[in-house]
């Protein structure tokens, strides 16, 4: 008879136990899932550049249940200040963030921000590579992209050809390599770079006008968006002589100089990608509690130019945003 | 078949129930989960099918909308112009001022490509020629037609804002009039995409997996709530597949997940409008549903398992508290304290138990009475054989016929007075035949009858075949002993006993007849219920003692019938069973055994 109560009590325990767990179910079936908040910290977020990379992270943020807070920001002075930003961003509750580091970092400031916070890395990975997962173009790879339209284009006046490079943030180490891919694929093939010059040097028209009366060249070169746009403003300034120019680019503004014939050749990452894939890889670290474990996504770009521009594939890159 | 050790009441009713009820239970539960899923499906595929009509009604508007302005444009402007003499541009401002909130532009190409008047009014991109550009070249080739592009990015006009737009294009051939000649030309409306998009993008406003997309009739997407991530290759849709669906409601499998594919075609342009119902959608749906079905049947099963619990308590408690009488009834308690409650049939069951008990109690104690009777009664026959009063009276007799020299005589009462005690003894048997029965009669009598002088006569008239049957020794002696002193004594030669032996009816009757005194009616029925009275002389062994000896042996059918008149005599009749005197019947009526075996034989 004790057996028999042992089984008794046993069923009946089972029967509380599955009681239990279908009420805890049915109390939270109802319930909405919890968002993770992901703070984005870019470059000059309003730039027009940023679209398509804010259209990607609207895309992943849908898809993978987070609200991403693209902050605010002008043009940072240096890593310090970008770096006070994402502690500010941080102690506001931020789960994970997603940076363009603007700089090395070189003192570990950086680094100990975001040690315990998932992060994933764009367009430039500093000092740390092993240390974050990254999400970006090879750099060095649209570098020499670049000097391979110039070479293709100029092909016929390579000789004694002269070129002056905007070489953007050169406290980047993407911007670096970006110039050194190019210079080590035209250095080989006789053009000369008569000068290079970064954003700290050429902080403006003006500037770079007062340069250009110093030193022409016959092609410009412009190794990220805002170089890219300036070099556009400028040459629209310019009545005769008009260097051709060969950029990286992807705001609608690029695009119209390129439209314009301002640009000869532009090379165009794929920002939605890269932001899209930046959700994803902070999902898998806040989900399923992935390691900063260095991995890298590369993110594929496109020579556009002015024959390919209204391409299928083309427009599906260049103009994400339905306007 | 192998053995199973019996198991209590409670847990058979328990375990049965139980078993029953998780089973029907569980039955009822995926029944009514199935029921409740097959609704939500349907339910689904009516709201899914619902929101694409409304779709494709409000799909539909628009692009009728767009025809109209392409129609109000040919038909009441161009048609009725001159291009020599008036030009487009102030009805085709006004037509674009009317509905810019879902147009880009208005333009009108000659034959040849170049720009005849555009609304609004912007500089024409240099270098850009219409005559390479899809629209252009589908609305010269079929002249009838409205012709719908697919979206793309407009490449016509020079926009200094940096802006660039997304339009469908949406052209057809007109004849334009220039001084007084027609020649082809091209009607351009370019349909903001924003707007098509703003309208699809109502219907997927669910947070649910279910979405609904556009595509053209070759299969190329127009709008998908994902359609960047399908540009870019990160996701794919089977668009191609479904373009050759007609309007209907299709089940399919697509990379690995099962969906609810409905298709709409948008009348006129040839596009369909698709939605995407993944079954998956169901199953989130029902999550709620299936958790309060296993809370339900859970609960009910539940309550089920207690109420079990306590009916079977209830049913086999007092068949437990009858078991447990039993068991003190077997364990040598001979009048246990029954249980009798519960149901009806348990209260039944233990008052037949309760009576049963009872009467086997009855007659335990019957039976003890009875062989305690018997022993008494075989005690007094054993006392009968030896009367000494008799065997004293006797000897006395012997003696005086030896002193008055009647040799002869006495030889002869001694010969029967050893042939008396012969019979009596019979090695210590109770059965005997009849014939010797008789022959102890004859022996006691021819005692008697020298006592008595020869005052009576003795006659036996018994059939032969009476004799060999079986009775209890001694019965007839104490009969004879009866008649001689109570109806022999006063007769004065005159006195005669008549023994009779036959067969009736397949029993045996010995009547022991005289011619006495007799006695009346009531008088000789009380010889057999009242208690002996003081024996005066005789053997000793009263009536009441055959008749019981007789009754014991026999069964109760059997024993002594009396019959007495006054001054006519008296009749005593022994009625036996005719039983054949063999061994094996002897030796079973002594061990009482006669019946028992006798009922077996009949069944």
């Amino acid at each position: 008879m004790n057996k028999n109560r042992l089984y008794i009590g046993l069923l009946v325990a089972v029967m509380l136990a599955v009681l239990v767990y279908a009420s805890y179910g049915m109390v939270n079936a109802g319930k909405k899932e919890s968002y993770y908040s992901v703070a984005v910290i870019v470059d000059d977020s309003s730039s027009d550049r940023w679209t398509a990379f804010k259209e990607g992270l609207e895309q992943g943020a849908e898809e993978e249940k987070m609200h991403v807070n693209v902050v605010s920001t002008s043009s940072f002075l240096n890593l310090h200040e970008e770096c006070s930003i994402l502690s500010r961003e941080l102690e506001n509750g931020a789960q994970g963030v997603i940076v363009q580091l603007t700089g090395d970092d070189v003192d570990g400031l950086f680094s100990g921000l975001v040690s315990a916070v998932p992060t994933v890395l764009i367009e430039n990975e500093g000092e740390a590579k092993s240390l974050f997962t990254t999400v970006m173009p090879d750099s060095y790879k649209i570098g020499r992209t670049l000097g391979e339209n110039l070479l293709s284009g100029e092909a016929e006046r390579l000789s004694g050809l002269r070129i002056g490079i905007l070489s953007g943030n050169q406290k980047m180490k993407s911007q670096r390599l970006r110039l050194k891919g190019f210079e080590e694929t035209i250095g080989r093939n006789g053009p000369e770079i008569v000068w290079t010059l970064s954003d700290a040097e050429i902080q403006d028209q003006t500037m770079l006008e007062t340069y250009w009366k110093e030193k022409t060249v016959d092609v410009l070169v412009s190794l990220d968006n805002d170089e890219t746009e300036l070099a556009g403003d400028f040459i629209l300034t310019l009545f005769t002589d008009k260097p051709k120019l060969y950029g990286e680019g992807r705001s609608e503004k690029a695009v119209y100089y390129l439209d314009k014939g301002v640009v000869s050749s532009l090379v165009v990452p794929n920002e939605f990608f890269m932001g899209y894939q930046c959700i994803r890889e902070l999902a898998g670290k806040l989900n399923y509690y992935q390691e900063d474990d260095g991995r890298d996504t590369e993110v594929d770009f496109l020579s556009v130019t002015g024959e390919n521009l209204y391409d299928r594939d083309t427009e599906n890159i260049l103009f994400p945003n339905i306007s | 078949m192998q053995h199973t050790d019996p198991k209590s009441i409670q847990l058979t009713i328990s375990v049965s129930f139980t078993i029953t009820s998780v089973c029907i239970m569980c039955f009822l539960g995926v029944l009514l989960y199935q029921q409740f899923a097959r609704k939500t499906e349907t339910l689904y595929a009516e709201n899914s099918e619902q929101l694409l009509n409304q779709t494709a009604i409000s799909l539909e508007d628009y692009l009728r909308n767009m025809r109209r302005i392409s129609d109000a444009m040919y038909y009441s402007v161009i048609k009725d112009k001159d291009l020599a003499i008036d030009g487009l541009d102030e009805e085709m401002d006004l037509l674009y001022e009317a509905n810019k909130d879902n147009l880009i532009s208005i333009a009108c190409y000659a034959g040849d490509g170049k720009l005849v008047a555009a609304a609004p009014i912007a500089n024409v991109k240099a270098g850009v020629s219409v005559l390479g550009q899809e629209w252009f070249q589908d609305a010269v080739s079929q002249l009838e037609n409205f012709h719908f592009s697919i979206p793309h990015v407009q490449n016509l006009f020079d926009d200094p804002s940096y802006r660039y737009h997304w339009v469908v294009s949406l052209s057809r051939s007109v004849e334009l009039t220039n001084n007084g000649d027609t020649m082809q030309g091209v009607l351009l409306v370019d349909m903001n995409y924003s707007s098509i998009k703003q309208l699809l993008e109502k219907a997927n406003q669910d947070i649910s997996k279910e979405y609904i997309y556009l595509m053209d009739r070759n299969g190329e997407i127009i709008y998908h709530p994902k359609q960047n991530l399908i540009r870019t290759g990160l996701l794919s849709e089977d668009n191609r597949e479904a373009s050759g669906y007609e309007d209907d409601t299709i089940r399919e499998r697509f990379m690995g997940e099962k969906r609810m594919v409905t298709v709409k075609t948008i009348s006129y342009t040839g596009w369909k409008l698709v939605s995407i119902v993944p079954m998956e959608t169901f199953s989130m749906g029902m999550e709620e549903t299936r958790y309060l079905v296993i809370l339900l049947v859970t609960l009910a099963l539940l309550a089920t398992v207690v109420l079990n619990q306590l009916v079977s308590a209830r049913i086999a408690k007092p068949l437990k508290k009858l078991n447990d009488s039993v068991k003190e009834w077997e364990s040598g308690n001979l009048n246990p304290d029954i249980y009798v409650g519960g149901s009806l049939e348990v209260v039944h069951l233990g008052k037949t138990l309760q009576s049963t008990v009872s009467q086997i109690h009855q007659l335990m104690k019957d039976i003890v009475t009875e062989q305690e009777e018997k022993r008494k009664s075989e005690l007094d026959a054993l006392q009968s054989q030896i009367n000494p009063h008799f065997l004293y009276n006797t000897l006395d007799s012997i003696v005086w016929m030896i002193t008055g020299e009647r040799y002869k005589e006495a030889v002869f009462m001694t010969t029967q007075l050893g042939s008396l005690f012969r019979v009596s003894l019979s090695r210590g048997k109770t059965i005997i035949s009849i014939e010797d029965e008789i022959r102890h009669a004859k022996n006691y009598m021819g005692i008697q009858k020298i006592r008595y002088k020869n005052a009576f006569q003795v006659i036996f008239q018994v059939e032969p075949e009476v004799e060999q049957c079986c009775t209890v020794k001694l019965v007839l002696q104490p009969l004879l002993e009866n008649a001689i002193y109570y109806g022999m004594e006063y007769m004065d030669g005159e006195g005669e006993i008549l023994v009779k032996g036959y067969k009736k009816d397949g029993d045996i009757y010995l009547e022991v007849e005289d011619n006495g005194l007799g006695m009346p009616e009531e008088e000789a029925a009380r010889l057999l219920t009242e208690k002996p009275r003081e024996r005066k002389r005789g053997s000793g062994v009263g009536l009441i003692n055959v008749d019981s000896r007789i009754r014991l042996r026999f069964g109760k059918e059997y024993g002594l019938i009396i019959e007495s008149h006054p001054d006519e005599g008296m009749k005593v009749t022994i009625h036996i069973p005719a039983i054949p005197y063999t061994e094996e019947n002897q030796q079973l009526l002594e061990e009482g055994k006669y019946k028992v075996k006798k009922q077996e034989e009949k069944l």
